[in-house]
């Protein structure tokens, strides 16, 4: 089993800053949109949009891995916050039975 | 111009006989396009900081086999962000090259299009030209030809003639300094004419040029775009116990339902407990204002709850309104079960 040191509130806090970068790569893909048919009538046209296409496609995962492992992290500061308290719950009530 | 605002795609000017096109496009366009790709090229490098940061800011507070699990998939995670940076700066700076060189392809193409047209308004004038003068050589040569017979009838008449002879002989020698003119005239448009088509030629070779070199920039930046790719970077999956993670069904019927209950600083928590049949466990945190299922309230009080009906909150796990089957809580102290 794992041996381990948390601060939960702080678990939690930092998570937060992960919370942001869905948002963010929201916006980047905005500025990709904005790029489309920049190149129309060129030779390099089909090239440019499939490039487009496929940045388009992946950048959202970069915002979900953001989002994911933010959520990740702040279940697991829930986690132990919760466990902590109902040990701690528990253990108050083992003491109040003496 | 404003970067949020794209420009618009410029007509490319055809020339109707100059003999070459203008490469197509536009570059403005494109550098705009460049500039958006690179801000987004900063932008994941800003998410990868922000990731590398939190990672960092985390190490000083929290340790332990999951720990170190996020700590190595921050890190993958960081890495895509910086690859996809690397990746859409690849495609700024050959986006930029090609915007760079089509601009100059298209100036050199406008400049031997206007040069090749002053060419061309030479070519039709020079041709004016020489028409004319061919055709006052035509003209000089018959009033020459007509001269010099005329003289030649009245010089036959003996002296009776010598006074027409004389008039035709004056009127041979004007049309002779007309057909010259006209002769040095003809000779010089042809040599105009020669010198503006050979100059044509020089433009519209450097007009076939310009628009090869765009063509070749153009394959040059289709070749670097196409091998751009971005791998996703791989997702965190969901807790066993978020919320609506749906890894786990809630069927009552075959698993125990069990809710905890808790009020700290006068906030009641309920935990949500599902065990099915095969051990699976899924866990369900939320505060419950009002005191749902609460029943003596009190600082540190826990109220467990088995097989107490539908989970409230429970969205998205199909839970039913069936109970479970009791799982068995031994209360102590301020613990009672319902």
């Amino acid at each position: 089993m794992s041996e381990f040191l948390v601060t939960p509130e702080d678990v939690i806090a930092a998570s937060g800053r992960l919370s942001v970068i869905g948002g963010g790569v929201e916006e980047l893909c905005g500025h990709l949109q904005s790029c489309a048919g920049a190149a129309a009538g060129t030779p390099a046209e089909a090239a440019f949009e499939g490039m487009l296409g496929r940045f388009s496609a992946v950048l959202p995962h970069f915002g979900l891995a953001g989002e994911h492992l933010g959520l990740a992290v702040a279940g697991a500061g829930a986690e132990y916050s919760r466990s902590d308290l109902e040990v701690a719950d528990a253990c108050d009530g083992g003491r109040g039975g003496e | 111009m404003s970067p949020a605002e794209p420009p618009a795609a410029g007509a490319t000017p055809v020339p109707a006989a100059v003999g070459f096109p203008i490469a197509p496009g536009d570059p403005e366009s494109i550098e705009f396009a460049s500039r958006r790709l690179g801000g987004v090229a900063d932008g994941l490098d800003v998410q990868a900081g922000t990731m590398r940061s939190t990672a960092t800011l985390l190490a000083d507070f929290w340790r332990g086999h999951a720990a170190s699990a996020y700590q190595a998939l921050s890190s993958i995670i960081t890495e895509h962000f910086h690859v996809a940076g690397e990746t859409s700066r690849s495609a700024a700076t050959a986006l930029r090259r090609y915007g760079l060189e089509l601009e100059r392809c298209r100036r050199k193409g406008m400049a031997a299009t206007a040069q090749a047209e002053r060419c061309l308004n030479e070519i039709k004038f020079q041709t004016r030209r020489l028409h004319d003068a061919q055709l006052r050589v035509s003209v000089a040569q018959d009033a020459l030809s007509a001269a010099r017979a005329d003289g030649a009838r009245a010089r036959a008449e003996g002296p009776f003639g010598t006074a027409r002879a004389a008039v035709a002989d004056l009127e041979a020698i004007a049309s002779q300094a007309a057909l010259t003119s006209a002769q040095a005239d003809e000779q010089a448009a042809t040599e105009a004419l020669g010198r503006a088509h050979e100059e044509l030629s020089q433009w519209q070779g450097l007009g076939r040029g310009a628009w090869q070199d765009a063509q070749a920039a153009a394959d040059d930046a289709s070749g670097s775009l196409q091998a751009l790719t971005i791998a996703p970077p791989p997702l965190a999956a969901p807790l066993p116990s978020a919320q609506g993670s749906g890894e786990i069904t809630i069927d009552p019927r075959s698993g125990t339902v069990q809710t905890i209950t808790h009020t700290k600083s006068g906030e009641t928590i309920e935990t949500i407990t599902y065990t099915n049949s095969g051990g699976s466990v899924a866990t369900i945190t939320h505060p419950t204002p009002g005191g749902h299922g609460v029943s003596g309230q009190g600082s540190g009080e826990t109220i467990i709850s088995p097989g107490s009906g539908a989970p409230q909150g429970a969205s998205g796990h199909g839970a039913s309104g069936k109970p479970g089957s009791g799982h068995g809580t031994s209360g102590t102290g301020e613990t009672s079960v319902r």
